[in-house]
């Protein structure tokens, strides 16, 4: 390549990569591979709204489902899973999902019921010991039905 | 351009470096690349390439693109027929990496490896230190500007990257993103959320949370470290300080979110500010292809 083609060569590929980096920026929209980075900008309310779903066991106990159960092992594509599956009105339909891949689990063994929903917690006297949820609001139920020991 | 001259067998091994880690990095998520073919259509968010799509591809596209990355991968980090193999695998590891991030959630944990890989894709990586190099048996090459570009764009752009976090959080928060609570907030919130999905969580964000000043040091210093990025571009010793400040930052952000940036935090990020051909075995850096 003659020396003038490559120094264009550079320079448009500087010009064209720096602009597509910037570009995000310019409009104020995230994507991949280019983002204006908004993550831990948006200033965040005490009072968490948290999309899960949370199994109970017939000893009263009850805990939130990992993002394993949900298909995924990213924390927040789980978060997002649940808050989707809520907003386009199929939480009925991730329950018995989920109750399907967890039911064989032994993890899971003392679960024996599902719910996907949306808690609110205060999410600083949350670390000070109060972990109740200000606001629960259940999108759907459903049982974790296991096959008789044969 | 007045740019000082880098030997080919830097921007070499920029390529097998970042190049190894991406490959690496697309074999370790197979688990959860693949895991996408188990997501609803109704959840797909196409973003960048993807956005081509109107709905999901069927799983098969999905196995033989993932396959067709690894292999593409390989050729790019041993230089093998690179003026076909590099851009194809920046082409394919953008592809797979979008697709993977078109469900709802973007990761931002991915994206300055991607860009560093089309960077090093449109240069002359492969002059030394590569099997088109032993090939060719290429002669020997001195220092030169034309290596020397795609590790300066390579560092313009990850100060970028920072340099638009930083307006993020002004835009987002203004100055109160240091006067107030909004670090401290995030932290909280972002552990509570782990917790209650069931994830693991960082103890240590936790027991800080009863310090609030510390959090607005924090956040002041991540500004100043975000913002006054393109400082490390103006000479060696700065760049360097910044990147250990910046990378101190990420064991931050691992420690009290537990939030891991792979990319930055093993370092890879931050490669092209360094003199990395001296991680080339000694007794191979002087001869022209740069192998045995």
């Amino acid at each position: 390549m003659a020396e003038w083609a490559e120094r264009a060569w550079a320079m448009g590929v500087s010009v064209a990569m720096l602009s597509a980096v910037a570009w995000p920026a310019v409009r104020g929209t995230d994507g991949f591979p280019l983002s204006n980075y908004p993550m831990f900008s948006q200033p965040k309310d005490p009072v968490a709204r948290v999309f899960h779903v949370v199994g109970h066991s017939q000893r009263g106990d009850h805990r939130p489902l990992p993002p394993e159960a949900l298909g995924t092992d990213e924390i927040m594509q789980a978060f997002q899973t649940v808050k989707l599956a809520i907003r386009s009105q199929s939480a009925a339909e991730l329950c018995e999902r989920v109750a399907r891949t967890i039911h064989r689990d032994p993890a899971y063994d003392d679960l024996d019921r599902l719910e996907v929903r949306t808690d609110s917690f205060d999410t600083v006297a949350y670390w000070f010991g109060d972990r109740r949820p200000r606001h629960t609001e259940v999108a759907a139920a459903c049982p974790v039905v296991r096959e008789p020991a044969s | 351009m007045t740019l000082e001259p880098a030997p080919a067998l830097r921007l070499a091994m920029l390529r097998v470096l970042i190049g190894g880690f991406s490959l690496g990095y697309v074999v370790g998520r197979l688990p959860a690349l693949l895991g996408v073919m188990r997501f609803r259509e109704s959840q797909f968010r196409p973003v960048g390439p993807v956005a081509l799509l109107e709905a999901p591809l069927p799983p098969w596209v999905v196995v033989v693109t993932l396959v067709a990355t690894v292999v593409l991968g390989v050729a790019f980090c041993a230089g093998w027929r690179f003026r076909i193999t590099g851009p194809a695998f920046a082409v394919l590891l953008t592809w797979v990496l979008s697709y993977r991030n078109s469900w709802g959630m973007v990761f931002h944990t991915e994206n300055l490896a991607v860009l560093h890989v089309v960077v090093l894709a449109c240069s002359r990586a492969s002059d030394a230190g590569s099997l088109d190099a032993l090939r060719e048996r290429a002669p020997a090459v001195s220092p030169h500007w034309r290596y020397a570009w795609p590790i300066r764009l390579m560092a313009a752009i990850t100060v970028l990257t920072y340099v638009l976090a930083g307006i993020a959080k002004l835009r987002a928060a203004g100055f109160a993103w240091i006067t107030s609570d909004a670090l401290l907030n995030f932290v909280a919130y972002d552990n509570v959320r782990k917790i209650e999905l069931g994830a693991g969580y960082s103890i240590l964000g936790g027991l800080l949370l009863a310090v609030p000043w510390l959090f607005r040091g924090l956040a002041a210093l991540s500004l100043v470290l975000e913002l006054g990025a393109p400082l490390a571009l103006l000479g060696r010793r700065i760049a360097h300080g910044w990147v250990l400040a910046v990378w101190t930052f990420h064991l931050g952000v691992l420690l009290m979110m537990f939030i891991f940036f792979p990319y930055q935090l093993l370092g890879f990020a931050y490669l092209c500010f360094f003199e990395v051909e001296r991680l080339w075995p000694a007794r191979w850096r002087a001869r022209p292809d740069g192998v045995a």
